[in-house]
């Protein structure tokens, strides 16, 4: 409990009630990540049902467009499914896919941060060359080739079944340099300080140094950078999927959604490839306003004053 | 005439916690081609006072009151335009860290000819030749090849002897050097204060030297300012203050030093620290540390008054004048 | 910096280059060697295996590892990367006819951005507080947030389906240089037809300069050596746009090299939405007909264009920042 109070009273805390952006970014995401997680409960129909689609209901605009069906509120899709429902379950894969690729850059990246930072000498050189080479490259072209070539080497069948992990791999391992820099910049900052001194000379093991003492210091800016990876790793799915290389579309994530109702804007049926578009910004906007407060909520304020 | 005379000038801040005040009425003079040192610790507010000279206090700190009055003219509120006349110009100031104060991605030549060229209108050639002059007045040896130099070529001596070529290019009435020696080497220190020193002579050069180093003003100036929380506590001629303090505050730095020691005792410290400008108190601001603070100090702020000749700005000075006389006896 | 430092300079870049072009050469063999099968493109079903395996041994499919590898990167070197199994042509020539359209393409997005983010950068940094920084900013967070496909979509519903005022695929008109390159900027047509596609383009690059050059910017502004300029009297513009800007851009300079590889995925994207007949939009029909010599072309190609820009970048800023060291140091 005392933590919980230590939280609620806590200066963070006081300054996001104050920001009315965070909170309002903070209450958009909430819903949005409580619709995903709760799609299967909410949506009027599971879309991926093919006993539960009928053809004859396909491109029937929004229930505030003439023409529109009070059962299909967002409108419906090209093969009959209602655009609310491959919505909430499509920003559930996109969420799923954002948040566990990041878990797994940030479990490699922060890994070998404190390892990198902790060791020095050339277990260190080693790793930040390799970072260095690696963050050269673009995640997304390195993503478009890898994922071009699976699709090409395993079939379409079998790399639908493969999509998301794949995904979640590429992104995930793609963007370990972010978090493997800032951990070590943190590592190094805080070797220095005597409390690590003191802990070496008491005798303890250096997994525990690193773990104990050192990890939780460092926290606070792999927060910080969590949120931008987490936007960023949305954006690259997206973006993915848009080319076809991504989820597929029996399975669709935004992405898909918005890459195969694109070829409708041109016959007027804007909502199929629209509201999905619309959602996955809002969406992202509401992650990085977070992390923009984050960052600077976190940091201490030198220059600028409220 | 005074050549440069700062009346009651006040710098204020607009904060978080309130309004913070930098200067609270500070008041002096330079006549021409005098030295005049201002010692201070860290927060004092000396550099604070140089900074609102040249009008080139960051915002959102301003000048809140009081005039400067520079050849006759308050240039207190002088436009940009009209400052610019005067800054690098007239007036001319050097800082403290040298590899911070030249731009490293420039060489040294650009940086001199353009202070002259923005003054007046001579041609490159004419503004590379007084430049390298002034390298080699400052004894900077091979003055041509470091004229295509950059900062970082050069070492910390080399470099505040470029920046003070720089400050002389233009024949400036007044020199404001804000801690020139501190980021230096012991042993330069030695060589750029006596060339600060010759030059001061040689060009009739007046000087405002900024430091919390006594054996700094000891050597160089000819008056001193000791400064703290803000106001001047004590004014008057070098040697005098130096040797015979009247202010509690300037006797606790004197004694402070090292040199004043015997081998094996303590080295004396003022007790406490100097107030953060949001944290002043009341009445005289020394008085927390001071060791004849009664109620008064705690409530009336002291004057600058005359005692000795000196300017002190204390409710006890003479009491301290009594101890010191009856220690010596 | 004398002439036989900078010699060494690029010899060195130069064979980390070579060094880099190798491995990316290996990789896309290797990748050849695991994906499709040429003999199921030349020779239908009713093949016997027997006559297969002859055919295997004729065309060196049989050959060690090594060897293959070899005979790639000699072919390579003289321009043969395979033939695609689509066109029917050498796969090198097929994806050199679409370069003209996408370099043209990255041409106009990097004006657009250079001549945006410099000077709004710049112009945020000094006014901080003035409303059109404010709105600059907070209009920059939200185009971070909206990946370039979605821009390009959005442009091509609002301008193209809704207003008709603008076209929505394609090149329009273009005239063929002398050497062959064929060119969209030299009708009223082309360039109706590249605008939308390069406002796309350099929609998420925009608001990142502009975030970084104010940034780095009002960093520089805070300096001793900014404020010892304003100390010498200095007319505001020199000030500004000599001693702030110079360092400013040097950092920026780095960023720029590390997001041409992003920029050159980002084409891929604008080219499918505009239907925009360069090679990102090659390479993508390449991967759905599963045409190998021309994925491979393609990433070799990419690799090359890649090595070489960041090799650019990194010899301009060895020119541009005085501090680097070029013996002995890497930039």
């Amino acid at each position: 409990m005392s933590a919980i109070s230590t939280f609620l009273q806590s200066d963070l805390l006081y300054r996001f009630r104050r920001d009315r952006v965070a909170v309002v970014s903070f209450i958009v995401l909430a819903t949005f990540v409580l619709a995903a997680v709760f799609a299967p409960l909410i949506a009027p129909q599971n879309p991926y049902d093919p006993m539960q689609i009928d053809i004859m209901d396909s491109e029937l605009p929004p229930v505030w467009q003439e023409g529109g069906d009070p059962r299909f509120v967002l409108g419906t899709d090209h093969q009959g499914r209602g655009m609310l429902s491959t919505i909430l379950y499509g920003m559930g894969i996109s969420l799923v896919i954002g948040v566990f690729a990041v878990l797994l850059q940030a479990f490699i990246g922060v890994s070998i941060g404190l390892v990198s930072g902790y060791m020095g000498g050339r277990v260190d050189a080693f790793f930040m060359r390799l970072a260095d080479i690696q963050l050269s490259l673009s995640t997304l072209m390195v993503a478009i080739i890898a994922l071009a070539v699976f699709q090409a080497a395993f079939g379409n069948e079998l790399y639908e079944d493969l999509a998301i992990i794949m995904l979640i791999l590429v992104i995930g391992i793609a963007e370990w340099p972010q978090y493997a820099r800032t951990v070590r910049a943190s590592v190094l900052a805080e070797k220095n300080k005597e409390y690590v001194d003191a802990a070496r000379v008491v005798g303890l093991p250096r997994m525990r140094i690193m773990a104990r003492h050192i990890l939780p210091n460092t926290l606070s800016p792999v927060l910080v950078i969590s949120t931008v990876q987490v936007a960023n790793a949305v954006i690259s799915e997206a973006s993915l999927s848009f080319l076809g290389l991504g989820m597929p579309v029996t399975q669709p994530s935004l992405g898909s959604l918005i890459h195969s109702g694109f070829e409708f804007i041109f016959s007027g049926s804007w909502w199929i490839t629209m509201l999905p578009s619309i959602v996955l910004i809002i969406l992202i906007l509401s992650i990085n306003l977070l992390g923009d407060w984050l960052r600077d909520a976190l940091n201490p304020k030198l220059y600028r004053d409220e | 005439m005074a050549l440069l005379e700062v009346k009651d000038l006040r710098v204020e801040f607009p904060s978080r916690h309130g309004v913070l005040t930098a200067l609270r009425g500070v008041s002096f003079f330079l006549n021409a081609g005098e030295r005049l040192g201002i010692v201070g610790e860290s927060g004092a507010g000396k550099s604070m006072a140089a900074f609102a000279i040249l009008n080139l206090v960051s915002a959102p700190g301003r000048i809140t009151a009081g005039q400067i009055l520079f050849e006759g003219r308050d240039i207190s509120n002088f436009t940009d335009t009209q400052m610019r006349a005067i800054r690098g110009n007239r007036i001319s100031m050097i800082f403290q860290d040298p590899m911070m104060t030249l731009n490293p991605v420039l060489t040294v030549g650009v940086q001199m000819v353009e202070a002259l060229k923005a003054h007046s209108s001579i041609s490159d050639y004419e503004a590379k030749r007084i430049s390298i002059d002034k390298l080699r007045e400052v004894a900077i040896p091979s003055p041509e090849s470091r004229f295509d130099a950059y900062p970082h070529e050069l070492s910390g001596g080399l470099r505040q002897r470029v920046v003070i070529a720089i400050a002389l290019l233009t024949d400036p009435a007044v020199i404001i050097a804000d801690e020139p020696t501190t980021a230096l080497d012991v042993t330069i220190q030695a060589e750029i204060l006596a060339l600060l020193l010759e030059l001061c002579r040689n060009h009739d050069m007046g000087l405002i030297l900024i430091t919390h180093d006594l054996a700094v003003v000891s050597q160089v100036t000819q008056r001193v300012l000791v400064m703290y929380a803000g106001r001047i506590v004590e004014e008057g001629v070098t040697r005098t203050i130096i040797t015979d303090p009247h202010h509690p505050y300037t006797h606790g730095l004197i004694a402070a030093l090292p040199q004043q020691n015997k081998p094996g005792e303590p080295l004396n410290q003022i007790p406490g620290t100097m107030p953060s400008l949001d944290a002043v108190p009341p009445g005289c601001a020394f008085h927390p540390r001071c060791e004849f603070a009664d109620s008064r100090c705690h409530e009336e702020l002291p004057e600058l008054r005359p005692i000795d000749g000196s300017g002190v700005a204390c409710h006890h000075a003479e009491r301290l004048r009594e101890l010191k006389q009856g220690a010596t006896e | 910096m004398k002439s036989a430092d900078l010699a060494a300079f690029l010899i060195r870049r130069l064979g980390q280059a070579i060094l880099v072009m190798l491995v990316i050469s290996l990789v896309g063999f290797s990748i050849q060697d695991n994906l499709g099968d040429p003999l199921r493109e030349l020779v239908g079903q009713s093949v016997s295996e027997a006559e297969r395996q002859a055919l295997r041994d004729r065309m060196g499919l049989n050959d060690p590892f090594l060897v293959q590898y070899w005979r790639f990167l000699t072919d390579a070197i003289q321009g043969d990367l395979g033939t695609s199994y689509f066109f029917k042509k050498p796969a090198l020539e097929v994806i050199l006819a679409k370069f003209p359209a996408t370099f043209e393409l990255v041409l106009a997005a990097t004006f657009i951005i250079v001549g945006v983010s410099v000077p709004m950068g710049v112009y945020c940094a000094i006014k901080p507080e003035s409303f059109i920084s404010r709105a600059t900013m907070g209009i920059s967070i939200i185009g971070i947030s909206i990946p370039v496909f979605l821009t390009a979509i959005f442009l091509i519903y609002i301008f193209s389906v809704q207003l008709g005022w603008m076209p929505s695929f394609g090149r329009g008109e273009t005239v063929t240089l002398p050497w062959g390159w064929r060119t969209g900027f030299l009708t009223a047509d082309g360039l109706t037809h590249i605008v939308m596609p390069a406002i796309a383009l350099s929609s998420i690059m925009l608001p990142l300069f502009i975030r970084l050059i104010r940034g780095e910017m009002m960093e520089v502004l805070r300096t001793e050596y900014v404020r010892f300029a304003w100390a010498k009297g200095l007319a505001p513009r020199r000030v500004w746009f000599l001693h702030a800007l110079k360092n400013t851009l040097i950092p920026v300079i780095s960023v720029a090299g590390v997001q041409i590889g992003t920029l050159i995925a980002y084409t891929i994207l604008t080219e499918t939405v505009f239907q925009w007949p360069g090679m990102g939009f090659l390479f993508l029909e390449a991967v759905n007909r599963v045409d190998t010599p021309l994925i491979i072309a393609y990433i070799i190609v990419v690799g090359l264009i890649f090595v070489v820009t960041n090799t650019i970048v990194d010899v301009i800023y060895t020119l541009v920042n005085p501090m680097v060291k070029i013996i002995g140091g890497d930039a």
